[in-house]
């Protein structure tokens, strides 16, 4: 304890840390720092004692007040310039400006632990019951679009984000470090050239103009999308199923009709064999020629009625399973077709492959940008004057 | 209009609407463009202003540029979670 009631750790002088030397810690005030000092100073100063040794003990405890003195100065000034200013509808510093001698690596580097000391640093969230993490959104650097382009490091955001956000090397990482003998005119090296992405989707963009809004839907619905595909698949096996009971004995009747009031060979061949198809399509047996004269036209005699029904419950579920089955894909495929009309059969066989990933992508990527609702929720429920808007600063 | 909708312009344009913010009662929008073939997102994110004029509901890009400043600062944070997540 000192002369003013403070109590310090023991100093230890053989070690680099400042805080160490002195025997405080981070948590003491500047004032209890410069009090310690100066205690220390009057202890080890050389006038009191000449001693080489204590000559650098004296230069150790004021280099590591200045360090302090210069770390605690940084502090105020990052405090000072954190609350200068609110983010509206949040109780957020404003960050600062990027000075004019600043790159901007060097301001992500300040803007991210200007956001961690907020706590509102990355947290990184997992799928349910997985340690999968879930992948955060990717930030537009497109929004760049929307940066005032009077801005002096426009460009340089542009290529950095350009450089950070493709899977394109730059021509440093294209170049191996022990190459000093390559050349990029060397045609021999196998080096590319490096081509920089391209920033904005040729597409048509949207004008400045007004433009009414035709219709507004749910945004894609993988669930949603699959249950209108299910449930025309269940329609199709439903319809099946009519026909297996009505629609092809009738059919088969009929044709057994025509068979029996026919005396051309060929005809009554054609409708034999149309109704053995039949038959096997709704999984029943068929027994034809003298069975179809002696009942005129009926579909089955009682004996074929049985072997019908058993056949027809061991093979009903395989077969609708099998339509069914069979629908869903043929919907899938007609769906895809006139949803990409424009594509390739080739790409519309992609999409299917890439559709639950896709589709996957885009939830996370909408779930991800939910998170920003963090900071913007806030503004939905606060009505902010348009001059403060004008404060904010990038 | 609400976010996680798509809407579909009379230019033929189509938008997913990501998220939205109100200032001054004027409604805006950060949305991200559809491809025609609704096949995939496109590259285009904008700021879209709604207007409702008798019923008729539209929307504008945004040009104010100290609006699109703010809501720039306001994407700004997840930016720099991307980048924490990424680098």
């Amino acid at each position: 304890m000192n002369e003013n009631g403070n109590t310090f750790l023991k100093s230890d002088f053989n070690s680099n840390d400042p805080y160490d030397i002195l025997g405080v810690t981070p948590n003491n005030s500047f004032a209890e720092i410069t009090s310690r000092r100066n205690e220390l100073v009057k202890i080890y100063h050389p006038d009191l004692n000449t001693s080489s040794e204590n000559y650098n003990i004296i230069q150790k405890i004021n280099d590591a007040y200045e360090q302090i003195k210069k770390k605690k100065e940084n502090h105020l000034e990052l405090n000072e310039k954190m609350t200068s200013k609110i983010i509206p509808g949040t109780n957020i510093p404003v960050p600062r400006k990027k000075e004019a001698n600043q790159s901007f690596e060097e301001y992500e580097k300040y803007l991210k632990q200007y956001y961690s000391f907020f706590g509102i640093n990355n947290k990184v969230e997992y799928y349910p019951n997985t340690n999968i993490p879930k992948p955060r959104a990717k930030y537009p650097h497109e929004i760049l679009d929307n940066v005032s382009k009077t801005d002096p490091y426009y460009d340089d955001m542009l290529k950095y984000y350009a450089h950070k956000y493709s899977n394109v090397p730059s021509p440093k990482e294209l170049v191996p470090s022990n190459s000093n003998a390559l050349s990029i005119n060397n045609p021999n090296n196998n080096l590319q050239p490096y081509n920089p992405p391209k920033m904005v989707d040729p597409i048509t963009k949207i004008d400045d103009e007004k433009h009414e809004v035709k219709g507004i839907r749910k945004a894609v619905d993988f669930l949603k999308k699959h249950k209108k595909q299910l449930l025309i698949a269940a329609g199709l096996a439903a319809f099946c199923i009519v026909a297996q009971a009505y629609l092809i004995p009738a059919l088969m009747s009929a044709n057994s009709t025509l068979w029996a009031n026919t005396s051309v060979p060929i005809i009554k061949e054609a409708l034999h064999g149309f109704n053995l198809v039949l038959g096997k399509v709704i999984g029943a047996s068929y027994a034809p020629s003298g069975l179809w004269t002696s009942i005129n036209g009926a579909l089955i005699n009682a004996e074929a009625a049985k072997a019908s029904v058993l056949a027809a419950l061991t093979l009903n579920v395989t077969s609708v399973g099998a339509l069914g089955f069979a629908a869903k894909k043929l919907v899938d495929k007609v769906l895809n077709k006139f949803k990409t009309n424009k594509n390739t059969s080739e790409e519309v066989q992609n999409n299917e492959n890439n559709k639950n990933e896709d589709t996957n992508d885009r939830q996370l990527q909408l779930e991800d940008l939910k998170n920003q609702k963090l900071l913007l929720e806030a503004n939905n429920n606060r009505l902010i004057p348009i001059e403060n808007v004008g404060g904010i600063q990038r | 209009m609400n976010v996680d909708t798509i809407i579909d312009l009379d230019n033929n344009l189509h938008y997913l609407l990501l998220d939205t913010t109100n200032i001054e009662n004027r409604k805006f929008f950060y949305a991200v463009g559809i491809k025609a073939d609704m096949s995939d997102i496109t590259n285009e994110y904008i700021f879209l202003e709604e207007f409702n004029d008798n019923g008729k509901i539209t929307v504008q890009k945004v040009q104010d540029e100290k609006i699109k400043e703010f809501l720039v600062t306001a994407f700004t944070m997840n930016y720099l979670d991307y980048a924490e997540n990424n680098s």
